[in-house]
């Protein structure tokens, strides 16, 4: 009988974990699509539900198989442990979301299960020592891209981009499907939207990869529940799927989280560049924060740009000029080192202090998941 | 021709360590995580110093 329903509570905590995650992931992959008016909230749900189920069933079960039994044997996940990971995921959730305090879902998934790991004695140190050395290379990379493409390629890059230069459809419509362009629709325009929503689709692809394990790996790992991968996925991505439908609706009005802040092209490059980081660290098992990597590349794409009118007898000088990522909406037309401050607007999008934001996330949501984790496993196991 | 400046050192610096880690992943018998997470965390130092001690910021 409490088995039964200890796993009835499992399962509608890995529901609310993949509601929650549903609604935070469609935000920020449809927010740029949605707010070009280029897809409805209810295609954005629909297509991330499409993407996040591949996503999940491809490269996902890479990160549930490393989450739910390697870094813990799968015998450690006894119905109480996984219901007190996935409570754990669900608090940093509810953290995030009431206090607008960014946490990683995986950080705090991978804390929990280290928190459980050090209690019993049983954590894998190679595969949390693997997974840690991945946590330092995503930021990284996903910083030196930013910065390489804000500061040699992004002017270069907005000219060929656009999208807003027509009003109304942008496809002749036959039967519902797009047959040619409207005569007002310029080819560049054709593409650049289509586009936006491909990477939208990539976005939710990657967002499935990585996140659906967050929400079923304890339970896929627990042997007690016996929930098999395949259903594991599905009962996750099902549960981000209702969050697309219905959470979304707000988060994509509102998301204020960084990339739906930016402008279309540099929200697209930051897109592409964290989906393809977490893509690949999905397909090696290691579960990551894209939330992590998206703003350390916006962080380099701002500090790229920023650096642009700077030149080096000027630096050796100590002269520093202002940081204005708004900046990326701007095309002067000339070279680095050309460029002054005033040549960038005076609008703040980028505020310097988010590094030590990201930092302070980056180091204390796993330190402080795999604490409270280990202090409630501790007393757990002392009281039998 | 543009002269090499301050920061396209930060960057090709941050690149050749990112890089050199992950070459002695491969080439060596060092497992690829640690090579290329020290290469991370010395493109991290190059980093910081492109960030907040010789960086763009106001």
């Amino acid at each position: 009988m409490i088995e039964t329903v200890l796993t009835a509570l499992g399962l509608l905590a890995a529901v609310f974990v993949g509601i929650n995650i549903g609604g935070s992931s469609t935000g920020v992959a449809f927010g740029p699509s949605v707010g070009s008016k280029l897809v409805s909230k209810k295609s954005a749900a629909g297509l991330m539900t499409v993407f996040a189920l591949l996503g999940g069933w491809t490269l996902g079960r890479q990160v549930i198989d490393t989450m739910g039994g390697k870094i813990v044997p799968q015998s450690e996940f006894t119905l109480v442990a996984s219901l007190t990971i996935l409570f754990f995921i669900g608090l940093s959730l509810m953290i995030s979301n009431l206090a607008g305090v960014p946490a990683s879902t995986s950080m705090t998934a991978v804390g929990a299960i280290a928190g459980l790991g050090i209690a019993t004695n049983t954590l894998n140190w190679a595969v949390m020592g693997r997974i840690v050395s991945w946590w330092l290379v995503a930021p990284t990379v996903a910083f030196l891209i930013g910065a390489v493409i804000g500061r040699y390629l992004y002017v270069h890059m907005q000219k060929l981009f656009k999208i807003d230069s027509s009003d109304g459809n942008l496809f002749k419509y036959t039967h519902h499907l797009p047959t040619g362009l409207q005569e007002n629709t310029s080819i560049r325009e054709a593409v650049s939207s289509i586009l936006v929503v491909i990477i939208a689709c990539y976005m939710a692809f990657s967002a499935g990869a990585s996140n659906v394990a967050n929400a079923v790996a304890p339970l896929v790992g627990s042997e007690v529940i016996g929930l098999n991968i395949e259903v594991g996925i599905l009962l996750g991505v099902g549960a981000m799927s209702i969050g697309g439908f219905t959470i979304a609706r707000k988060t994509l009005e509102t998301v204020g989280d960084g990339i739906t802040d930016l402008p279309l092209l540099a929200s697209l490059v930051v897109s592409s560049v964290s989906a393809s980081i977490i893509s690949i660290l999905s397909l090696m098992g290691i579960p990551a924060s894209l939330a992590i990597s998206s703003t350390m590349c916006i962080t380099g794409l701002g500090w790229g740009r920023a650096s642009r009118t700077v030149k080096v007898k000027d630096t050796l000088k100590g002269e520093k000029p202002e940081m204005k990522p708004r900046a990326l909406k701007e095309d002067t037309g000339k070279k680095i080192g050309e460029e002054s401050k005033d040549d960038l607007p005076d609008k703040k999008l980028f505020d310097p202090n988010i590094i030590s934001h990201v930092v302070s996330m980056w180091i204390l949501t796993p330190v402080i998941s795999a604490t409270a984790s280990y202090v409630v496993f501790l007393i757990l196991n002392t009281l039998g | 021709m543009t002269k090499i400046d301050t920061y396209d050192k930060v960057l090709a610096g941050m690149f050749a360590s990112l890089s050199a880690g992950a070459f002695l992943g491969i080439l060596t018998k060092i497992p690829l995580h640690y090579a290329a997470g020290s290469g991370a965390a010395v493109s991290m130092l190059l980093m910081y110093y492109g960030m907040f001690e010789n960086g763009p910021v106001g």
